[in-house]
């Protein structure tokens, strides 16, 4: 049986791929999450003081948006062709199909990010120069957290016939503390005087622990028939 | 399916025969390890006579041409086949995938697009997929769907060499189909069970001829 690293790779590839070429999820998903963005800052027009305060949470729900639209067909794209079953017929563990997709929709979801953050900066006027890397770490474990969830959902909701319903029904629930911790981390980086709040930021990393133990735990029950 | 016990051996060909739903589909899906039997076992046994305790193991010696083409309409011929070599670790899946899609006439249309290929040309790819990993096990669910007469005729010749290489095959199809010539055995369904079996070593022609004449 190959190793689950060498499958997780080729079925990353082959995401990446499919992605590049089609450009469905990454290209809805930034227009979709700017919409929102821009429709926030309308909505609020905050002066800086708003800006700091409530900025996290627009920030935060609006990759929340962004994450319940791209990991929808995360599973579902697998559907036209019985694709999935192509996979569950290959010697590779059913983790490796999980993880494959887990991983390309975490460099996709930052990859949203990567536009969102400079582009909520200008509009809302709140710096980021200066905290650059504790954001991306804030922002890698709570994306991490968001991805796992929506990637073990979108495999459950995939057979549904109302899957694009169900999914955010099933997901945001199950975010609420994520979201939370991820705004409370972020608003620590966005105060006056920036700090890593190291409470919320291990209540990230233990969500995303738990919740990827319980994939794995999963992984057989979720990707079969 | 209902109390269905059948023992195949290595080397048959076995033709799943059967009205429109009496289980042919859902057998070959349970077969291939794709869905799981409420009750009952399936069990693949090595040379020697000892059980493959490994799903993984047995996966390996699969082969499995279903409903749908189990094939990624954006990625191009080569793509697809080689990302399946690659998954089932097969040794330079580069040209073991030329070598296919030449074997399967697609050799001309190897960086084109699933998505714009006819109907026959994804069956053909379909099948080139599905016998990539040289499978010892050939699990074909109405494998001619599609085809034209070129493509029947290596179609057939594919299935003859297979036969010929020992590979056990389990292939559900019509009566009529002229690949049925190459069954060394003939099992009907209705309603899930079984309704006649020419068994290892029987001759299939007698049940083959009375289902034609009924089809």
């Amino acid at each position: 049986m190959m190793s689950t690293a060498r499958a997780t790779a080729i079925l990353l590839g082959k995401e990446l791929r499919l992605e590049l070429r089609t450009r469905e999820l990454l290209g809805a998903t930034i227009v979709f999450a700017l919409i929102v963005e821009v429709l926030f800052s309308f909505a609020f027009d905050p002066s800086p003081a708003d800006a700091r305060r409530i900025g996290p949470g627009l920030l935060w729900i609006a990759f929340l948006f962004a994450g319940s639209l791209m990991l929808n067909p995360s599973f579902a794209r697998e559907q036209p062709n019985d694709t999935l079953d192509a996979l569950r017929l290959a010697p590779i563990s059913s983790f490796a199909i999980l993880l494959g997709k887990l991983l390309a929709n975490l460099i996709f979801m930052l990859a949203v990010e990567a536009i969102l953050v400079p582009v909520f900066s200008i509009l809302y006027n709140v710096p980021i120069a200066g905290i650059v890397g504790r954001l991306a770490l804030v922002m890698l474990l709570g994306t991490l957290g968001l991805v796992i969830t929506g990637t073990v959902f979108s495999a459950i909701s995939a057979q549904a016939r109302m899957r694009e319903l169900l999914l955010p029904l099933l997901l945001l629930p199950v975010l609420a503390p994520l979201l939370i911790a991820s705004v409370e981390a972020t608003a620590a980086l966005f105060a006056e005087e920036p700090m890593i709040d190291r409470t919320w930021v291990a209540f990230l990393a233990g969500f995303d622990i738990v919740f990827m133990t319980a994939a794995w735990l999963l992984c057989d029950y979720l990707i079969s028939e | 399916m209902r109390g269905v016990t059948l023992e195949i051996r290595a080397g048959e060909f076995v033709a799943l025969l059967g009205p429109n739903g009496a289980g042919k589909t859902t057998l070959l899906r349970i077969a291939s390890l794709l869905a799981a039997p409420t009750r009952g076992t399936v069990q693949f046994r090595a040379g020697d006579g000892s059980a493959l305790s490994d799903s993984d193991a047995a996966k390996s010696l699969i082969g499995v041409v279903g409903h749908s083409t189990l094939l990624y309409d954006e990625l191009t011929a080569a793509e697809n086949l080689e990302f399946f070599a690659k998954l089932y670790g097969l040794g330079d899946p580069s040209s073991r995938t030329g070598a296919a899609l030449e074997d399967c006439g697609l050799g001309k249309r190897t960086n084109g697009i699933v998505r714009t290929f006819s109907r026959g040309m994804r069956q053909r790819l379909a099948i080139a997929k599905a016998l990539l990993n040289d499978p010892r096990i050939v699990l074909l669910d109405e494998p001619a769907a599609g085809l034209d007469r070129q493509g029947l005729e290596w179609f057939s010749a594919r299935l003859a060499q297979l036969r010929d290489g020992g590979a056990t095959v389990m292939m559900s199809t019509h009566a009529r189909n002229e690949s049925l010539e190459l069954a060394t055995r003939v099992v009907a369904l209705v309603a899930g069970s079984v309704a006649e079996d020419s068994g290892s070593g029987g001759d299939p022609a007698p049940i083959l001829a009375r289902l034609r004449a009924e089809a």
